[in-house]
């Protein structure tokens, strides 16, 4: 089989994936290849979420992650404004059996400088006040996936950059530090690798040091009632769930802690989908849970319908599943130091990453 | 021993000698965990330890000082504490006893799956007949409160999250934070440290009086409704009364003129105020339940330490010498050289 030589191969064509393949052209690496096995780029889980560019208020128990987030927030929203919904306000509301109570979510928000002040009465009436302790503005807003993945494909093409679609990356050998990986019927040698599968991470034929935690989530898709069409809406931090414009599809999305993860795993062996997941028939969904368990606290959902919902897998790091923190791992294969494996969890957050990469690529050049 | 998760440490400032001893605190704080932050409740120190404390939280890294007015109780103070954490694990620690094996002994407890690590010590270093004074009342309060409140705790305390916001949320949070447990929900545990005595932090009779009606007023509604008793005991017996005096009056053939009358009126006016006390003292009990939130401080000042690790860090994670670490901000690093 032919070996065809590329200078940089990334694994997965998600936002991640993307944006890391074209720092690298930006840094003078002249051929950049990206094998994803959907389709197109940004299809599966950067595009499957919630849409929200976080403004560091999600995690108020990370203050790491909580900085990370306000660091990026202003940059990523000039990288993409066009694409942003700047219009829908945001709101927060502390439910009284959160793990933070007011006081520790005002001081986090002062300790990252995330902007927050108590939201108008006529928007804290909306919820059960027996439920819902306070209820603060914050300044957040929502992106619209299809025009950011428009955009990333553009900049991919005037870039340069390879794509190979439809094929599953597989790692094969190493010979001084130089991978040899199989895509499709392609045999691909590369010095430098980074893999961006996201979910499927470990299934890239490096094993990793990291212990991922994933599960199947289900977010639903709602048409929202007249008291909130144009409102994003967060409970925190215990009870959980968020409603905010999805602007891809003009509907809201809906996420609930309890109701989202239809399953979950930490060894591929544990995995277990219900084979009306894979086929698509009779799919069961939790959409009407969640909005019935989220209309305790915000009595307005009653009246929403629930359109549709989107499954798609999650991965976390499996240290940092009951707590807050959500740093991008960067893991270098005990076996070759130039394959690298990258897990991130908020599209946002890409500018951690990109800040390392000049080093990294110096240090392969040497 | 690391701990993997974010530590909080509060400590109380009450007097002139705790402020030099927080660089101390910080720099074994560090050795407890990597991602740390530190509170500092000043509460009724001197001017020139407040000037010596706000010169001091910018050479501290990722400390918030909060400044109390009027001073509270050192209890009520570590409430303040655990009302401003953000860490995973609380640890309110005390600057007379800065003892790191004790604080990692209570993490070893901690990890073995309490939510709660309090210290006791097997004597105390205080005058007898104040020992003998705070035993009486803590079991009176005991007795009231039907909590189990421990008589030879340690201020140093180690909370997780869940536990502390527990107390929080509880209006006789001040008798918890003197309990041994805090409910079947949060397993706890005690360790012993008999090697220092706890130095008792003596107050003047005042502070003590102040400290001890709060206490009580916060332990139990039971006072109130020891008025409601009696009011219901004034009803009762003025009827009762009121019984005798009809019965007296048809019975008896020699009634001075108006005796019957007078005496009716008497005790049916005090039928009625009774049934007034009653009425209040229930109304009193239903307010005392229904309010069920914690007595709140005033904190009258903020400052913030410039320095934050955070900063230097940024949020993507790699494997480095068996562990994961934080890589270091190339950006911060130009920034700082530049």
């Amino acid at each position: 089989m032919a070996v065809r030589e590329t200078d940089a191969l990334v694994i997965g064509a998600g936002y991640y994936g993307c944006s890391i393949a074209l720092e690298l052209r930006r840094l003078g690496v002249a051929d950049v290849t990206i094998a994803e096995s959907e389709s197109g780029i940004m299809t599966r889980a950067s595009w499957a979420n919630q849409a929200r560019v976080h403004g560091g208020y999600h995690y108020p128990r990370s203050v790491m992650t909580g900085l990370s987030s306000r660091r990026n927030f202003e940059r990523f929203i000039e990288d993409h404004r066009d694409a942003i919904e700047f219009s829908t306000p945001s709101y927060y509301a502390i439910a009284r059996s959160s793990m933070v109570n007011p006081n520790q979510f005002e001081r986090f928000c002062r300790t990252v400088g995330a902007p927050l002040s108590g939201a108008p009465s006529d928007i804290v009436g909306m919820f059960d006040a027996s439920l819902v302790e306070a209820v603060y503005s914050a300044a957040e807003f929502c992106f619209n996936a299809n025009l950011i993945a428009e955009r990333v494909s553009d900049n991919l093409k005037r870039a340069k950059v390879k794509l190979l679609f439809g094929h599953r990356a597989r790692y094969l050998e190493s010979s001084n530090d130089v991978s040899l990986l199989n895509v499709g019927r392609e045999t691909i040698k590369a010095p430098i690798v980074f893999n961006c599968s996201y979910s499927a991470l470990d299934e890239a034929g490096v094993p990793l040091r990291a212990t991922l935690r994933k599960e199947l989530a289900e977010i639903a898709l709602i048409s929202p009632p007249r008291q909130i069409e144009s409102l994003a809406v967060t409970l925190m931090d215990g009870p959980f769930f968020s409603t905010i414009p999805f602007p891809a599809l003009a509907l809201h999305s809906l996420s609930h802690v309890r109701y989202t993860p239809v399953t979950a795993w930490t060894d591929i062996k544990e995995r277990q989908i219900p084979m009306s997941f894979r086929t698509g028939v009779g799919r069961p969904t939790n959409a009407n849970a969640m909005l019935r368990d989220a209309a305790r606290y915000l009595p307005s959902l009653e009246k929403a319908t629930v359109e549709s919902s989107f499954y798609e897998y999650k991965a976390v790091l499996a240290a940092n599943d009951h707590d807050d923190g959500r740093p991008i791992l960067f893991e270098t294969s005990p076996e070759n130091p130039n394959f690298i494996s990258v897990l991130g969890g908020k599209i946002d957050n890409i500018y951690d990453i990109l800040e390392s990469l000049p080093s990294v690529v110096r240090d392969i050049a040497a | 021993m690391l701990l993997s998760e974010k530590l909080s440490v509060g400590v109380v400032v009450s007097t002139d000698d705790h402020a030099r001893r927080l660089i101390e605190l910080q720099s074994l704080v560090d050795d407890l965990a990597d991602d740390n932050e530190l509170i500092v409740v000043v509460n009724g120190v001197s001017q020139d330890s407040v000037r010596e404390i706000v010169a001091l939280a910018n050479d501290l890294s990722d400390t918030t000082v909060l400044f109390l007015e009027p001073r509270v109780d050192y209890d009520a103070a570590q409430l303040i504490v655990l009302d401003n954490a953000i860490g995973d694990w609380i640890l309110l620690a005390e600057l007379d006893d800065l003892n790191e094996d004790n604080w990692k002994a209570m993490l070893a407890a901690a990890a073995e799956g309490h939510e709660m690590v309090v210290a006791s010590y097997d004597h105390a270093e205080e005058s007898r007949s104040y020992s003998l004074l705070r035993g009486t009342f803590l079991r009176f309060v005991k007795l009231l409160s039907g909590l189990p409140v421990a008589i030879n705790l340690s201020h140093t305390k180690l909370f997780s999250r869940v536990a502390a916001l527990h107390i929080l949320r509880r209006k006789d949070a001040l008798v918890l934070l003197r309990c041994n447990e805090v409910g079947a929900s949060f397993p706890s545990t005690q360790v012993s440290f008999s090697e220092q005595p706890i130095v008792v932090k003596e107050r003047s009779a005042r502070q003590i009086l102040a400290n001890a009606i709060r206490m009580l007023n916060v332990a139990s509604s039971a006072p109130v409704r020891g008025v409601v008793v009696l009011a219901l005991l004034g009803a009762v017996l003025n009827l009762a009364y009121s019984g005798w005096v009809i019965t007296y009056y048809l019975l008896s053939p020699e009634v001075a003129p108006g005796w019957a009358t007078l005496s009716l009126q008497i005790s049916g006016m005090f039928f009625l105020f009774s049934l007034v006390f009653l009425l209040i003292g229930e109304y009193l009990v239903s307010i005392d339940r229904a309010t069920n939130q914690r007595i709140k401080y005033n904190v009258v000042r903020e400052i913030r330490s410039m320095r934050t690790r955070a900063n230097k860090l940024t949020n993507v994670i790699e494997h480095r010498a068996g562990t994961f670490v934080h890589q270091e901000s190339v950006r911060t690093r130009e920034e700082e050289a530049g």
